[in-house]
């Protein structure tokens, strides 16, 4: 199981702070919810955990691991990127993209072994879509692909998974399906920390919240006590009231309030 | 409970290899027919005993109708045969590398102004002399230049993005072209501009052993490597965060990609003037037949392309009373190739 923690970082566009001294950390087995508004600096911060973006000021450790001594293949290995479900210019089979994870294990000559096949075969096993394997990427579900490119994750070997708002773009069902997959991948050891833009979906999955606002952590911790009517109100805008069903989940539900409405309440 | 893994299953992988083991006789036999082929024709059986003698040394012919051959043949059709299949293999493996790197299956290796700096390096040399070797060098050269002005230019604005470079090939393109019109203008109307005109139009017929040996190295080189990249192809394919996540140092492989492509498309050039189309048809001929896959992609699209233009050439060369120059032929043929190949390949686009 492996740790992950960003410690004071830093990043600026130009003279746009983007992050301003973001610290948090997760332990192995753990999810966490990056919860903010659009241009809260989400997707940046995701950036610089994976690596992809060097922070000003501040740094990142895997396992107390600085980030920057690992070369890139041996990050790959420990970190694996989950991006949003995509299209892909060239219909590529399911398979040969869940190979592609073990591309961090091979040298610049070699091909894919029988072992990293293998690996592939698993990871498919894994997500529940073996049958997948022979299909083009392009002819599967949206819902499909995302699993794809988590098994494509678990293929690479890596123990801590950063996932780019996993459940967009999937119909309803498929989200909830997906966040369970998430659960279940936390419980087997992984670590997980994906951005999304549903409060309740934090409740449902998460073992630790952070919140991101103009690129400072608003509060972190745990759902229950992060997630509040007065801190969604400070990230988005809305009047919310968090409402608890008979078996403890929390959920978040819109308040009709009469605030700023130029139209005539409903009832 | 039996389930259907990969492994069970026929790999695709191993029949992709019956692939290109099979193609490689088919190219074998298709380089000794074209060896026979051509204004003065000879005949299969004779062009068997004249190879089993070349090779052999057993007398299977006479003297004199043996050198006969040897002068047709090994002078005139050898290197012709060669440069045809290396330049079809080089331009093929560098469009579909391109095509792969650039995420789209529209380009073609002249994207970011190669041949167009070549053609413009090469009609430059023809101004100024008529030194076949300064010919060579400034198309190279100058298929080089192109592609280092393109990059320069997405360099300028600090983007590694690939549409920086894009527009950058469109730039030193347009900029190639305008020179090349004003040489043009400058030539010689009556020896030079024709001289021009029909390099532009591409033609294997001035090609001689001692421009294709040497020139052979680099190209199967160039081609090999970018072979051997194909695993890294598939990664980039996917987009920049992906294939850095995935372990590939992004600028590097990508500019070790653009510069071997760059090498071997430059060097067809040099070699045989501007030949269109097979870089951007030939990935898509080979894509519809061993899939997207890059590992198997591009060797499939090297044998395919040197077949394409071996044939392409034996037509111009049987077909018409007239040579039609290569880089007509292969548009002309092309063409329709193309068309028919895109109605396959709209369903794996649009789904």
């Amino acid at each position: 199981m492996s740790a992950l923690t960003a410690d004071e970082v830093t990043f600026r566009y130009g003279d746009r702070v983007i992050l301003d001294g973001v610290s948090f950390s997760v332990s192995g087995g753990q999810v966490v919810s990056l919860l903010g508004p659009n241009g809260s600096g989400k997707t940046t911060l995701l950036k610089i955990l994976l690596g992809l973006l060097q922070p000003m000021r501040g740094s990142v450790t895997i396992d107390n691991c600085p980030m920057n001594d690992l070369h890139a293949r041996d990050r790959a290995r420990k970190l694996a990127y989950v991006p949003q479900a995509h299209a892909l210019s060239f219909p590529y089979r399911v398979f040969d993209i869940v190979l592609l994870g073990r591309l961090p294990y091979l040298s610049f000559f070699g091909s894919y072994s029988r072992e990293d096949r293998r690996a592939a075969q698993d990871a498919l096993d894994r997500m529940g879509i073996p049958h997948l394997a022979a299909r083009s990427y392009a002819a599967v579900s949206g819902g499909e692909r995302q699993l794809v490119l988590i098994a494509r994750a678990i293929a690479q070997g890596a123990e801590v998974l950063i996932m780019d708002e996993p459940v967009s773009g999937l119909d309803y069902g498929n989200q909830l399906r997906l966040l369970l997959e998430v659960q279940a991948l936390a419980r087997d050891g992984y670590t997980v920390v994906k951005s999304t833009h549903f409060p309740d979906h934090a409740f449902l999955s998460s073992d630790a919240v952070v919140l991101l606002h103009k690129g400072k952590i608003l509060a972190q911790g745990l759902p229950g006590d992060v997630i509040t009517p007065g801190h969604l109100q400070q990230l988005y805008d809305v009047d919310v009231s968090i409402v608890t069903r008979e078996d403890g989940l929390l959920c978040c539900l819109p308040v009709r309030s009469t605030r700023n409405r130029s139209t005539p309440p409903y009832d | 409970m039996s389930r259907i893994t990969i492994e069970d299953a026929q790999p695709p992988a191993s029949t992709v290899m019956w692939l290109i083991v099979g193609l490689l006789p088919c190219l074998l036999l298709l380089s000794v027919i074209s060896l026979g082929i051509g204004r003065y024709t000879i005949g299969i059986g004779e062009l068997g005993r004249f190879v089993l003698m070349a090779i052999s040394g057993t007398t299977f012919l006479e003297a004199g109708r043996y050198q006969e051959l040897h002068n047709v043949i090994v002078q005139v059709r050898l290197p012709r045969v060669l440069a045809a299949m290396l330049i079809g293999a080089a331009l093929s493996v560098s469009g579909a590398a391109f095509q792969a790197l650039f995420k789209n299956p529209l380009v073609s290796p002249g994207l970011l102004g190669v041949l167009a700096g070549a053609s413009c390096g090469a009609a430059l040399a023809m101004l100024i002399g008529d030194s076949w070797i300064a010919i060579q060098a400034s198309a190279f050269f100058g298929g080089c230049g192109a592609v280092l002005i393109a990059i320069g230019i997405a360099r300028i604005y600090r983007a590694e993005s690939l549409l920086m470079l894009v527009l950058g090939g469109i730039i030193s393109t347009g900029l190639c072209t305008s020179i090349l019109s004003l040489i043009k203008m400058l030539a010689d109307p009556y020896n030079q501009l024709p001289a021009i005109v029909f390099w532009l139009m591409g033609r294997l017929s001035a090609v001689d052993m001692a421009t294709v040996i040497p020139l052979a190295f680099p190209m199967l080189i160039g081609s090999g490597f970018l072979m051997v990249t194909g695993k890294y192809l598939n990664a980039l394919s996917m987009g920049d965060d992906e294939a850095t996540t995935l372990g590939v140092n992004v600028p590097l492989m990508r500019c070790a990609i653009i510069l071997s492509a760059t090498l071997v498309s430059a060097l067809t050039v040099s070699m045989a003037g501007m030949i269109a189309w097979v870089g951007l048809v030939i990935p898509h001929v080979a894509r519809l037949l061993v899939g997207p896959d890059n590992r198997q992609l591009l060797p499939v699209s090297a044998l395919l392309g040197g077949a394409f233009l071996l044939v392409v050439d034996d037509v111009t060369r049987a077909a018409f009373s007239v040579e039609v120059p290569i880089g007509v032929a292969t548009e002309l043929i092309g063409i329709p190739i193309f068309i028919a190949v895109l109605r396959q390949l709209r369903q794996g686009w649009l789904s």
